[in-house]
């Protein structure tokens, strides 16, 4: 009979490099908050949000795995990072007036942040929101915000820093659906260099409550679907025409290819002076939109190699997360992805394409216990290697319950670029399990050590300060472009140092759903200033500065170099 | 780079007299001399010639004369699985099951034929069965591993290979379940510990070498752990030339030394060794590519793309048929991809499944007497090695 049985396996076995999705061993160690690298600081900085998207209703609709995502920038451009949570709701009434309502914390500067939502212009029913992008779309000095959801995106416009937004979705044209998808990341960029921000919008199928599938898990208990079931969708792309975005998707190559789209980015990665644009597809080959400069755009992934995984496995690609992470001067690409599948490394190589580097730095192989979203390269530790964060939960019950989607985040500390290790102690509130999606960085406390705000389903958010001690020194930038668009985006920043020279850029987003800080940050390790700065900005102006003295923070305006010195605390 | 266990062969036609011999001994003290006792060795001396029809025969006549004996059920039982009749199989078990639950293997006997039947879930429900009155029952633990992994419940699966582990840690076709297991769940320690076990027993066990490549490959991935690997690869291509998932694994690791012309090579022999596999297209594409051979590169990425939708369109209307079991054309689409790849078993279900939901549709009838072609293929292959 043994024989027999094996037979059967033998025939029946998906092959030795397939398989399912175990849940595995966590990195379960945790530490008084005091000597842990972070601090949860979410309740005593007076954050009170909690996420909700409808599972306990147990409906299983299926966009309840996704969202939601957040924001960490400045709002009012007082040199403080503010906050915005992004709600999701009920997808039963998405269009009920209590729905979906996202929270606006602005910064106090001490450690707190007011909730300033209500009568903030942001204090209605958005309609099951899932992310946000953050960006100054008509280069007036503040930072518009971009809100994918369900319902229908939305587009608000800052007013003056006034902590007020006015929604202008309908004038500026970009509150049209081209199906019954629904938005998941969205990014700006400029790819025509023309000075205005552009905008991506990625979307990931099809999906009305009427037509809702119901699926069970192999062991026939109900459980919420693969996004196989569903059909793959569209991507839009807009342009920025002043006063008004033109949907350009068709005219420009975008809806030539369609895709599970879970996350974006801008980068320019053949340092060709037109950026690119990175997007991470889920159990759908992830693109890699090369600008043909300005006039069009093209899918190269396949060829770049970043489309897929190992040996050309499908990725369930949730997040991206884009550094110089090994001084080589190219910004490589980081890829979350399912459980039991590595995440991926892709190194650029600088000649155009890019090697699959994820299981010689250790990053593919040290992620298979847990399922990513949000992600992040992080210099931690502000050694000037950068490290990697990913916030982690899964998005199917596998017969239990909704608590068993829990999984705590996973830091992984740069060995000098070459290869990755787990931290496993002092990881305090990161070793709490949650079922996690968005991730952003960005120094809140203005210490000169970047900080993380987490999102978690039906869960509050997790506002984490870092509490790293080591004496290493930092330096950061701040970009505000005159003739190029105002936050700087895409301006490419070379610092060349002890630690020789290193690029990373401006940019709206990473990570999924969300966006972080666009500041750009140096650890500088033992190094206590730097020789050298250049500064490539959209428009073609080049700019060198230096040297610079470490631990400050500087404010960068295109073509007048350094307008502005800020010391820690400031 | 896909590659099964080698297929087994278990009591095939005419060894169903050994099984039944074996049982004649039991019978003969159970049974006092009556008609149903001829009737038995009736059946017994059909089995020896392996007329299996007319054993079938007279042990049918005798379960009528006695209904409640348990060894005429097992012997029925068994004589439908050595037959292929997992129907029939199934229902005698059951009737075992009803009269005398505690026969040592009557849900052995149940499980197997119900695994065969397709139905996973209540096959792992009776093998839960017999491991609980026999929990070293090896037969059972196999499909309760089997079939945990197919449930998506991976933590007993891996837990029941590792009891079977401690209870048959040499057993070659034990082992070869771990690495299967193992690797899909990408569990590299042990994964290790496997391929050296079976590497000690079986030292011309190309397998094994090929998987212990793979931990190096895919756990460490440092310059000294690729030289293992290469070192691995090679034996086992010296011991199997033919060995395409050694060729492929060779040639990823020489991607991942920059060895673009020797990548090629080996890349090249796997593609011919295994045309349908497309992570072989992917990597030699990207070969291709680091030695300057872009058009090369372009048809093996071309390749690599059909086969990549392929497989991309097997999993949605896998998935589509499993929403609706009743929709002819999905059942009859993931029938004939794999009948392509070669997935006889899956094949099968689907394409029965799509015969009963439209029995004269000819797409179906032929791509089913496709598939009875191949299985009698394979089964003649498998007999004569």
């Amino acid at each position: 009979m043994k024989r027999l049985i094996l037979t059967l396996c033998g025939v029946l076995s998906s092959g030795i490099l397939l398989g399912g999705c175990p849940r595995s061993e966590k990195a379960t160690v945790s530490s008084p908050q005091a000597s842990a690298l972070f601090a949860d600081v979410t309740q005593s900085a007076g954050i009170s949000f909690h996420h909700e998207n409808g599972a306990k209703e147990k409906k299983f609709y299926f966009p309840e795995t996704t969202p939601a995502g957040c924001a960490l920038v400045d709002l009012n451009n007082d040199g403080w990072l503010d906050i915005v949570l992004i709600q999701s709701g009920s997808l039963d009434k998405p269009d009920a007036p209590e729905n979906g309502r996202c929270a606006l914390y602005l910064n106090e500067k001490n450690g707190k942040f007011q909730d300033v939502t209500a009568g903030s212009g942001l204090d209605v029913s958005l309609g099951y929101a899932h992310g946000i992008t953050v960006g100054d779309i008509d280069n007036d000095g503040y930072s518009d915000l971009f809100i994918t959801s369900f319902a229908g995106n939305r587009l608000f416009h800052n007013e003056n820093g006034s902590g007020k937004f006015t929604d202008i979705s309908a004038v500026w044209g970009v509150n049209q659906r081209h199906s019954t998808g629904y938005a998941t990341s969205a990014a700006f960029g400029d790819y025509d260099n023309d000075g205005k921000l552009d905008l991506y919008v990625c979307y990931y199928c099809p999906w009305e409550k009427s037509k809702d599938k119901i699926c069970n898990g192999a062991d026939k208990v109900r459980d919420y679907c693969s996004p196989e079931v569903y059909p793959i969708d569209e991507h839009q792309l807009f342009h920025n025409e002043g006063g008004r975005f033109t949907d350009v998707s068709k005219a420009m190559g975008i809806s030539s290819k369609k895709g599970r789209g879970l996350a974006v980015s801008f980068l320019d990665y053949d340092s060709d002076g037109w950026c690119d644009i990175f997007v991470a597809n889920d159990l759908s080959g992830n693109f890699l939109w090369k600008n043909l400069k300005g006039k069009g755009f093209k899918d190269i992934a396949t060829e770049a190699g970043c489309a897929f995984s190992t040996s050309g496995s499908l990725m369930a690609g949730m997040g991206i997360a884009i550094s110089d992470y090994d001084h080589s001067g190219q910004e490589s690409l980081f890829v979350t992805n399912f459980q039991n599948t590595p995440n991926a490394l892709f190194k650029n190589s600088g000649a155009g394409f890019f090697d699959d580097v994820s299981t010689a730095t250790q990053v593919g192989p040290l992620h298979l216990p847990y399922l990513s979203f949000g992600c992040a390269f992080i210099d931690y530790d502000a050694d000037g290697w950068p490290d990697l964060l990913t916030a982690n939960g899964h998005v199917q019950l596998g017969g239990k319950t909704l608590e068993a989607m829990k999984q705590p985040k996973q830091l992984l500390h740069s060995e000098g670029g070459k290869r990755f290790r787990e931290v496993k102690e002092n990881l305090g509130p990161l070793a709490i399990s949650t079922v996690a999606r968005g991730l952003v960085t960005g120094d809140f406390d203005n210490d000169g050590r970047l900080d993380v705000l987490f999102t978690n389903q039906n869960d509050a958010p997790q506002l984490l300060r870092n509490q790293d001690k080591s004496s290493n020194h930092w330096i950061s930038f701040q970009t505000i472009g005159t003739k190029s668009n105002r936050n700087g985006y895409q301006a490419r920043l070379r610092l060349t140092g002890a630690q020789g020279t290193r690029l990373e850029s401006v940019r709206s987003a990473t990570s999924f759903l969300s966006a972080s800080d666009p500041r750009v940050y140096f650890g500088l390790g033992a190094e206590r200033k730097v020789e050298k700065l250049e500064v490539l900005w959209p428009s073609g102006i080049r700019e060198t500065l230096g040297p610079l003295e470490g631990d400050r923070r500087y404010v960068l305006t295109e073509g007048k170099g350094v307008t502005e010195t800020l010391l820690p605390g400031k | 780079m896909r590659f099964t266990i080698k297929q087994k062969r278990w009591l095939a036609g005419g060894s169903i007299g050994v099984a039944m011999l074996l049982w004649g001994v039991v019978i003969s003290k159970q049974l006092a001399s009556s008609p149903v006792q001829q009737l038995v060795e009736q059946g017994q001396a059909f089995a020896l010639r392996g007329e299996a029809g007319h054993a079938e025969q007279a042990w049918l006549r005798a379960s009528q004369l006695d209904p409640k004996s348990t060894i005429l059920w097992q012997l029925l039982g068994d004589l439908y699985l050595n037959t292929s009749q997992w129907d029939k199989a199934k229902k005698a078990f059951q009737k075992l099951v009803e009269i005398a639950p505690e026969t040592p293997h009557a849900y052995t006997g149940l499980a197997v034929a119900t695994l065969r039947l397709g139905d996973e879930v209540d096959a792992y429900k009776w093998a839960k069965e017999a491991v609980k009155r026999n929990p070293k029952d090896a037969s059972s633990l196999q499909i309760v591993a089997f079939a945990s992994g197919y449930m998506g419940r991976t933590e007993e699966q891996l837990a029941t290979l590792r009891q079977l582990l401690s209870l048959q840690p040499r057993d070659t076709e034990v082992l070869e379940m771990c690495i299967e297991a193992f690797s899909g769940q990408k569990k590299f320690d042990e994964l290790r510990k496997v391929a050296d076990t079976l590497i000690e027993v079986q030292p011309t066990n190309t397998m094994a070498y090929g998987v212990r490549a793979l931990v190096l490959l895919e756990s460490d991935g440092s310059p000294e752990a690729l030289t293992a690997a290469e070192k691995d690869l090679v034996h086992a291509l010296q011991i199997a030339p033919l060995y395409g998932y050694a060729r492929f694994q060779l040639g990823r690791l020489y991607l991942r030394q920059s060895r673009w012309n020797d990548a090629i090579l080996q890349l090249e022999q796997a593609q011919k060794l295994s045309p349908r596999q497309m992570d072989v297209p992917f990597e030699l594409a990207t070969a291709y590519t680091r030695a300057g051979k872009l058009d090369k590169a372009a048809i093996a990425r071309a390749r690599f793309q059909v086969l990549r939708d392929e497989t991309n369109r097997l999993n949605v209307v896998t998935k589509k048929s499993s929403l609706e079991p009743d929709n002819f054309e999905a059942n009859l689409e993931v029938g004939e991809i794999t009948l392509k790849n070669g997935d006889l078993r899956k094949a099968g279900y689907f394409l029965m499944a799509a015969v009963k939901l439209k029995p004269s549709d000819p797409r179906a009838k032929k791509a089913y007497a496709e598939l009875v072609t191949k299985i009698k293929a394979r089964t003649q292959a498998s007999q004569s090695q």
